[in-house]
C-alpha cells in the first residue's frame, strides 16, 4: 500500500487577511513496510500533514495518493481510505467515549459493518497486541483506568481496524518514561509484522532508533527527507530549524573536533558505546 | 531558612476508583528558601498527590505540612498558603481565564482588591521578568504553548509567592518551548532567587536543580544533588526512571571496565572526561 504525496498544498482561510500556507508542494514517496519519522517544531505542518493522509483534511493544492486511490477526487471512498490507513491523534485517550472498553474498542469494526464475530476476534485480537488483559480490562468503564491504559485502549480501537498504514502523532506525549517505552515497543512489534508506519514524534532519540527515514518539515515544507544517518548528520542545518538532534550526535561532533577517531553517523547510544569501547579498549563482557 | 517542611504525611484517596498507588505514605522533606527542589517518579508514585498536599488543595490524613510555618490545616489561613506558594500545571490551555494576556496576569491580584496602579505596576514586572512584555495586549490563544506558560508564570508572579510550584509544566510541550520554560524557570530561580519545587519526567530538567527527590509508591526513596542521584542508574532504571544520556553513557562504559570518573552530566563533562581517559589511554 504504498503512499504517495504530489505536489501536496493546503492553504488555510485563502484569499483572507489571515490566509496561511500550513503544506507548500510537499514530495514523498513511501513504501509497503517503512517506518517513517516526522520531526519538525510546533507549526512546522506535521499535523496538518497527516490529516491529509486519511483524508481528514482535503488537499487545496495537489494530491495524496493511497494505494491507487486519489484523496483529493471527491469520488473516492473514503471508508476504503479509512480502513487503509488507521490515524492515532495526540492525546487520543480524551476520545474516549463508551460504557466499557470493549465497546469502545469495537467502534471502529463495527462501522466497517463486520458481523459480531468478527468484530469480538479484533477486539481481543488489538487488547492482546496493546497488552490489555480480556478478562480484566473489557467490561471496565475506559474512565476507570490510568492514562497509559486509556491510551492503550485508544490505540486498541485504531489497531482493531487492522489498518495496512499507521499514523501516530507523538503517541508518547505526556507519558513517563515507564509508558513511553511500552508505547514504542508496542508501535516496533507493529512494525515487524509488516506494517508501515508514520511516527510524528518530537524526541530526536527514539525518531534515531526506530525509523528507516525521517521526514523534516519546516514552514510547510518538507524540507529534508532520508536516513536517520543522512538527516542528523547535518546538525547545524536541524538547529537552525529549531530542532536538537540526539546527544550522543553532539557528543561525537565535539569528540571529533577534539581529535577523536570515530566512525561517521553515530546517532544510538549502541554506536556510541562500540565506538568508544573499540577505541578505549573496553572489555566486550564485563 | 526553610520555607515548607512536610512531617510523616499521609494522604490516601477515599475514592474506590482512585488507584492505591497514588497515596502518600509517610513522607517527610523540607524546602529551604531559594532552593531549587526537583521531585521524579514514575506515574502512580504519589509525586502529584504530594504536590497538592504542599499548597493545601489535600489535607494530610496524618503528619503536617508547613509553609512558612502555617499549617496547611489552618482554615483560616488557607489563603496565606495559596498565596505563598504559587502553583503552574500541565496543561497551559487551562490556566488562561482572560482574553488578553495582561488580563489574565492581573487576574489573580483583582480578585484580591489589590488597587489598579499596583497592579498595573506588578503585572508589568512579572510580565517582564518572563520576557513577555511584549505580548501584553496579545489574545492568549495566539500564543504558543512555551508562551502560555511563561504567562502562568507571570500570572503566579504577580501575587508575590514565596514558592513556584510546578507540577510537570513542559509535558505538553515540544522541546523548544520546554527549553523556553526552563530557561525562564532557570533565570527567576538564579537572578531572583525564587524557590522552586519542579515535579518532572525529564531528567534534563531536574539536573538544573539544586537537589533531587526520587518518589516510589509514595515515599521518597532517593534525595541527593543531581549528580549523586543520577550516578544511580541501575537503582533509577529499576525504579522505571530514565537516566540522562550522558550518565547512561557512562554507566555503559564502565560496566566494560572503563574507569569513568565521577558522574558526567551533559555533554561538556564527557567529553572532558573522555579526552583524559584517551590520554591516559
Amino acid at each position: 500500500m504504498p503512499v504517495e504525496a504530489r505536489e501536496l498544498t493546503h492553504t488555510y482561510n485563502a484569499d483572507s487577511p489571515f490566509e496561511s500556507t500550513a503544506l507548500d508542494k510537499v514530495n514523498f514517496k513511501i513504501q509497503d513496510g517503512e517506518f517513517i519519522g516526522i520531526i519538525g517544531h510546533t507549526g512546522s505542518g506535521k499535523s496538518t500533514l497527516i490529516q491529509h493522509l486519511n483524508g481528514l483534511l482535503k488537499p487545496t493544492g495537489g494530491t495524496v495518493i493511497v494505494n491507487g486511490m486519489d484523496l483529493a477526487d471527491k469520488s473516492t471512498n473514503m471508508k476504503e481510505v479509512r480502513r487503509t490507513i488507521g490515524l492515532v491523534f495526540q492525546y487520543p485517550e480524551y476520545q474516549l467515549f463508551e460504557e466499557t472498553v470493549e465497546k469502545d474498542i469495537a467502534f471502529g469494526p463495527k462501522n466497517l459493518g463486520l458481523d459480531e464475530k468478527k468484530i469480538a476476534a479484533r477486539v481481543r485480537d488489538a487488547m492482546r497486541l496493546v497488552d490489555l488483559d480480556y478478562a480484566q480490562f473489557a467490561n471496565k468503564s475506559p474512565f476507570e483506568l490510568s492514562g497509559g491504559q486509556k491510551r492503550r485502549v485508544a490505540i486498541a480501537g485504531v489497531l482493531a481496524m487492522e489498518p495496512d498504514i499507521l499514523i501516530l502523532d507523538e503517541p508518547t506525549a505526556g507519558l513517563d518514561p515507564y509508558g513511553r517505552d511500552y508505547i514504542l515497543s508496542l508501535v516496533e512489534n507493529w512494525h515487524k509484522l509488516g506494517r508501515t508506519i508514520l511516527m510524528v514524534s518530537h524526541s530526536m532519540d527514539d525518531v534515531a532508533r526506530f525509523a528507516d527515514r525521517i521526514f523534516v518539515m519546516n514552514h510547510g515544507r518538507l524540507e529534508m527527507q532520508g536516513t536517520p544517518d543522512e538527516v542528523f548528520d547535518q546538525e547545524e542545518r536541524l538547529r537552525a530549524m529549531g530542532l536538537d538532534v540526539p546527544a550522543v550526535t553532539t557528543l561525537a561532533g565535539e569528540l571529533s573536533r577534539r581529535g577523536f577517531d570515530l566512525p561517521r553517523h553515530i546517532h544510538t547510544m549502541d554506536e556510541m558505546e562500540r565506538a568508544l569501547l573499540s577505541l578505549l579498549g573496553g572489555k566486550e563482557h564485563a | 531558612m526553610e520555607i515548607i517542611r512536610v512531617s510523616d504525611v499521609y494522604y490516601e484517596y477515599e475514592n474506590p476508583d482512585e488507584p492505591a498507588d497514588m497515596a502518600v505514605k509517610g513522607v517527610s522533606l523540607t524546602v529551604q528558601k531559594g532552593e531549587w527542589l526537583s521531585i521524579i517518579g514514575h506515574n502512580g508514585s504519589g509525586k502529584s498527590t504530594l504536590v497538592k498536599l504542599l499548597n493545601g488543595l489535600f489535607l494530610p490524613k496524618s503528619g503536617a505540612v508547613l509553609v512558612d510555618n502555617i499549617d496547611t490545616r489552618d482554615e483560616q489561613r488557607i489563603w496565606d498558603v495559596r498565596q505563598k506558594v504559587g502553583m503552574i500545571f500541565q496543561n497551559p490551555d487551562n490556566q488562561m481565564v482572560a482574553t488578553i494576556v495582561e488580563e489574565d496576569v492581573a487576574f489573580g491580584l483583582e480578585n484580591l482588591g489589590v488597587p489598579p496602579q499596583e497592579i498595573q505596576r506588578r503585572v508589568y514586572q512579572a510580565l517582564k521578568a518572563v520576557g513577555m512584555t511584549q505580548y501584553a495586549a496579545s489574545a492568549p490563544h495566539m500564543l504558543s504553548g512555551g508562551q502560555k506558560q511563561r504567562v502562568a508564570i507571570a500570572g503566579v508572579l504577580a501575587m508575590k509567592p514565596d514558592v513556584i510550584l510546578m507540577d510537570e509544566p513542559t509535558a505538553m510541550l515540544d522541546p523548544s518551548g520546554r527549553r523556553e520554560v526552563m530557561d525562564t524557570v532557570q533565570r527567576l530561580h538564579e537572578e531572583e532567587g525564587m524557590t522552586v519545587v519542579l515535579i518532572t519526567h525529564f531528567m534534563e530538567e531536574a539536573l538544573r536543580g539544586d537537589r533531587v527527590i526520587v518518589m516510589e509508591k509514595g515515599q521518597t526513596v532517593m534525595e541527593g544533588e543531581p549528580a549523586q542521584v543520577f550516578s544511580q542508574v541501575e537503582r533509577l532504571k529499576d525504579i522505571g526512571l530514565d537516566v540522562p544520556p550522558m550518565t547512561e553513557l557512562a554507566h555503559r562504559l564502565r560496566a566494560h571496565g572503563i574507569d569513568v570518573h565521577g558522574a558526567p552530566m551533559n555533554v561538556e563533562e564527557m567529553v572532558e572526561e573522555l579526552c583524559r581517559l584517551k590520554q591516559e589511554n
